[in-house]
């Protein structure tokens, strides 16, 4: 609740500058509830209007969690890293 | 038994979720013993329904919350209280389009994660509960299989029996509610005992509601509430016998008891007068520019309600229109659905059309509830409508995917859905689940077969190539499909879709199974649109 809308934003001006492979590390955020799940539902759905694809590196338990349950873990893809996420040929 | 306890008292705004953390930052470090697992996922519930209560209780003047945490060996529990509004006014509201999406998901992501969730009303505090049971086996680490096998039971609201006023989930009740209140809060603000609003009625009397019975009389100018009817603006009188339009036969006032009065007329927004609000007393009083101004404002505030009553209204009309409206007729066949959305429309919908060699038929599920959703239930519905006539599913799935995909990334939405289309020829079933999930096949004796979905639903990235399943119908066979609120009207101990399966198994017929589907909705406390559809052959 607390970091959502600032990450709703970031992820915007991101896709507004050009970027449109977005990875969001999450190894830094212990806990994550249901408006954190639409900031990236809405951050996947810009980046993929834009060619692109959002995808999360390192969740924790807490997040990884709160996707499955949410079956959200179908849409947004979990890397172990930040550098792994886009890492494909 | 050992038994912790601990307590927080928290005032929103300025304190924050943080103050939850660290409460339960101190609780785990004292109770060890709790698996992470189990720490997660109490912990994610107890966040989730904290924040949900500061931002839809707030009532303008902050929210007052005092948490409770009972921890024994067999169980972890929450209770929250809080001073938002009483009744589910706020949940109702919290249910308006920019909030859709997010507050579903809460709720909907607290019963996934602890075992109970239940809610009431005691006086003017809302009582929230969650509870987390722990038990040996769940002291193991978090094991993905277990977290797969729990999604499909997801626990559902308790049912308590309620209080004050039992709050149907209709939208007509609720606005018979808010305006319940209103004398009530008008009698507090003009501190008068008398407060009515008087409506008039399809014979063109005057209704109106004292002490939960409807009252009816006779509109026959002989009332002051006739009078306020017509004119422009706030009628004052301040005393009766000396009031020179009732001298003067203006106003006729055939209650002797009424000695000042204060009214307005109620109007459509069209401009139809359609009854008055009015106070009175049984003694002279003048009230203040300021009494009459507030007067005024709630004039405005009751307008308003109408007017969106009356939208709703029309919403949940046209919706309903949309269901099938007439038995279809399946050489050898029976086919029955039922669709309650949880406010006057929703984004739940089925759909039956006639095919050359049987029947088509759909079951969705837009994300959200609400007026948002339904919009996008009717254009889900018109596409598929607009195909799976004389098109092969894969082929409609194709075009509703092709067509929705970017109507629902604007709209930051997606659908769930199920379309079947029945061969009668071959006794069999071309399926196709776009992350629905919630089907069964339940043959005659009694073999239930569930159907798992590799699809995403429409609106999370075009799909390349749908899945599809051949069901075969043997007679006696049923196939149930439901949307996720009907599981919730099922005990979290039950699990819902072998419930389901029971009851067809022990119905004669399609209309049976719905009928008895119905009549458990109607005994629940349901939060999320429900909606069933049964295919059977004969």
């Amino acid at each position: 609740m607390v970091y959502a809308p600032a990450l709703r934003q970031e992820i915007v001006e991101q896709i507004s500058a050009g970027y449109n492979k977005i990875v969001i590390d999450m190894s830094g955020v212990d806990f994550m509830d249901s408006s954190g799940l639409g900031a990236l539902i809405n951050g996947l759905k810009g980046a993929r209007q834009a060619g692109g694809d959002l995808r999360i590196a390192a969740p924790v338990e807490q997040v990884k969690l709160v996707l499955k349950l949410t079956n959200l873990d179908r849409v947004i893809k979990t890397y172990s890293s930040a550098e792994k996420a886009f890492d494909e040929s | 038994m050992k038994k912790s306890s601990y307590s927080l008292t928290m005032f929103s705004p300025p304190d924050t979720l943080d103050a939850v953390h660290e409460l339960l930052q101190t609780v785990w470090e004292k109770s060890p013993e709790v698996s992470l697992e189990n720490q997660i996922r109490f912990e994610t519930a107890l966040i989730e329904l904290v924040s949900n209560v500061f931002r839809h209780a707030d009532t303008g003047d902050g929210v007052a919350c005092a948490l409770n945490i009972d921890i024994t060996d067999m169980q972890i529990e929450a209770q929250l209280r809080d001073t938002g509004e009483p009744g589910d006014f706020k949940l109702i509201e919290a249910t308006m389009p920019d909030e859709l999406a997010e507050s579903g998901r809460g709720i909907a992501l607290i019963q996934a994660v602890v075992d109970e969730f239940t809610y009431e009303q005691e006086g003017e505090h809302n009582i929230w509960k969650i509870l987390r049971r722990l038990t040996p086996a769940d002291a193991e680490n978090i094991n993905p299989e277990e977290m797969a096998q729990e999604e499909k039971t997801l626990p559902k609201i308790v049912e308590i029996p309620p209080q004050g006023p039992k709050i149907e989930v209709d939208e007509s009740a609720a606005l018979r509610l808010r305006l319940g209140r209103v004398p009530h809060l008008i009698k507090q603000l003009m501190k008068t005992e008398n407060v009515f609003i008087k409506l008039i009625n399809g014979e063109g009397n005057w209704v109106h509601t004292e002490n939960g019975v409807s009252v009816i009389e006779k509109r026959n100018g002989e009332k002051i509430s006739d009078f306020v009817l017509v004119a422009d603006g706030v009628v004052h009188i301040a005393d009766a016998e000396f009031d020179p339009r009732i001298l003067a036969g203006i106003i006729h006032n055939d209650s002797p008891q009424i000695k000042s009065y204060i009214g307005h007329s109620l109007e459509t927004k069209g401009g139809t007068r359609i009854g008055v609000l009015c106070a009175w007393e049984s003694k002279p009083r003048i009230f203040s520019a300021e009494e009459l101004e507030n007067f005024d404002d709630m004039v405005f505030w009751l307008q308003r309600q109408f007017e969106n009553a009356q939208e709703l209204n029309r919403a949940s009309e046209i919706q309903r229109g949309m269901l099938p409206q007439v038995e279809i007729t399946i050489p050898g066949y029976e086919m029955a659905g039922f669709c309650q959305p949880h406010l006057s429309a929703g984004g739940d919908f089925y759909d039956w059309i006639e095919t050359f060699d049987g029947v088509a038929f759909t079951l969705a599920d837009v994300m959200g509830k609400g007026i948002g959703s339904a919009i996008l239930a009717a254009t889900v519905r018109a596409n598929i409508r607009a195909t799976a006539g004389n098109q092969g599913a894969e082929q409609v799935m194709n075009i509703a995917s092709h067509v929705l995909e970017p109507d629902l990334q604007k709209a930051g939405a997606f659908v769930t859905l199920i379309h079947g289309q029945l061969d009668t020829f071959r006794n069999r079933v071309r399926y196709i689940d776009a992350g629905h999930g919630l089907a069964t096949h339940v043959t005659k004796d009694g073999r239930i077969t569930r159907f798992a979905t590799s699809n995403y639903p429409i609106g999370a990235g075009p799909s390349k190539e749908w899945e599809i399943l051949n069901i075969e119908m043997a007679p006696g066979d049923t196939l149930i499909m439901v949307s996720d609120g009907m599981l919730d009207v099922f005990d979290e101990s039950q699990d819902a879709l072998k419930e389901i399966a029971d009851i067809a198994l022990a119905a004669n017929s399609a209309q049976n199974i719905i009928d008895k589907l119905k009549e458990i909705v109607r005994n629940s406390v349901v939060l999320d649109d429900v909606t069933a559809l049964i295919l059977r052959r004969s």
